[in-house]
């Protein structure tokens, strides 16, 4: 099984990566690939790089199993288009893992529409990871926007560019 | 400052050639987010650019792979507390403005999104700002300015939507 860790480039998320790097050292089985960004903790059970190209990203997205990542709006859509199983850490505000509390909002609502897995805190985090085989891709979409506002953005593409 | 800014545009919009080139000029669209999320959002809108001459710009070189077969442009990323890098943006986004010579500008968000709606301004351009997705409970702080700069204003949840804008006309999900 490989696994792909993506906490995004802005800010640190050491709560994530060292929650993920302690589990990684009772699963040596598993292959565990993190794109740390900014984060202070440096892991020593996983393979880590602080940032990716976008073709290494996108190589290393494609071939992981499961992608466990921080509530970015780019790893939810990618994982929803190629139907990849995610796990979803939300960063906080009180813990200073983001200038808002945005990340929560966003999980809500997609908690709400079912389409993703949802750890609120780090030991839901565990509970998931007992079994990340079980973990799967709850939907999928397509490539596009919905037609409504492609139709919209057409329309007013249209209006102004004769 | 605000005579190095007169000098600025007058080298670059002031010659005869240019504006020659100005009446001529092909009609484009200039699709602009920042990378990450942002940029995931605008490739989702591409099936509406189609057909039309179209020139994407962002934060991070490599994201040109995603737009193999069309004229790209990076420019530095800054957020709102790194005035410097801010600067520098706001200068390169004036090159790039300038030389695409966009029609339309569209823009699925962030600090750097809004500065380019604020820059085709100057050169007339009809924009749009999609605020980006992950506002749920409330538009972001660039996306609350983004109103004056816009003349299609929406956002992706129909809770914000308000009658003077923003409006809901669906999301990229």
């Amino acid at each position: 099984m490989k696994i792909f860790v993506i906490v995004g480039s802005l800010f640190p998320f050491d709560r994530l990566i060292s929650t993920i790097d302690a589990w990684a050292a009772t699963r040596k089985d598993i292959e565990i690939t993190a794109q740390i960004g900014k984060s202070n903790f440096t892991p020593i059970n996983l393979k880590y790089y602080v940032s990716l190209g976008a073709k290494e990203f996108n190589s290393c997205f494609s071939q992981s199993d499961l992608i466990i990542s921080h509530a970015g709006m780019g790893v939810i859509l990618k994982s929803l288009v190629e139907n990849k199983p995610l796990l979803i850490l939300p960063r906080r505000l009180e813990y200073k893992e983001h200038t808002t509390d945005h990340q929560m909002a966003t999980v809500n609502a997609f908690s709400k529409m079912h389409y993703i897995n949802i750890a609120m805190d780090t030991d839901a985090l565990i509970e998931y990871l007992k079994e990340p085989e079980r973990i799967v891709s709850r939907h999928q979409i397509s490539p596009n926007a919905s037609e409504s506002l492609i139709n919209t953005l057409r329309g007013f593409i249209e209006k102004n560019i004769h | 400052m605000l005579l190095y800014w007169n000098v600025f545009l007058y080298n670059n919009v002031g010659f005869t050639e240019e504006s020659i080139s100005m009446v001529k000029r092909k009609k484009k669209i200039l699709a602009v987010a920042s990378s990450g999320g942002h940029w995931i959002q605008l490739l989702r809108l591409r099936s509406a650019f189609e057909g039309y001459e179209t020139v994407y710009a962002s934060t991070n070189k490599s994201n040109f792979t995603d737009v193999e077969h069309f004229e790209f442009y990076s420019f530095k990323d800054a957020t709102r507390k790194e005035f410097w890098n801010f600067f520098i943006m706001f200068f390169q986004l004036i090159s790039i403005v300038k030389k695409v010579e966009p029609t339309v500008i569209i823009t699925t968000g962030s600090a750097p999104g809004l500065m380019t709606l604020i820059v085709g301004r100057l050169f007339s351009t009809r924009n749009v700002w999609i605020d980006s997705i992950a506002n749920v409970e409330r538009l972001s702080t660039s996306g609350k300015i983004a109103r004056w700069f816009t003349d299609l204003y929406l956002t992706q949840w129909e809770d914000l939507a308000k009658p003077e804008g923003p409006y809901f006309k669906g999301s990229v999900l």
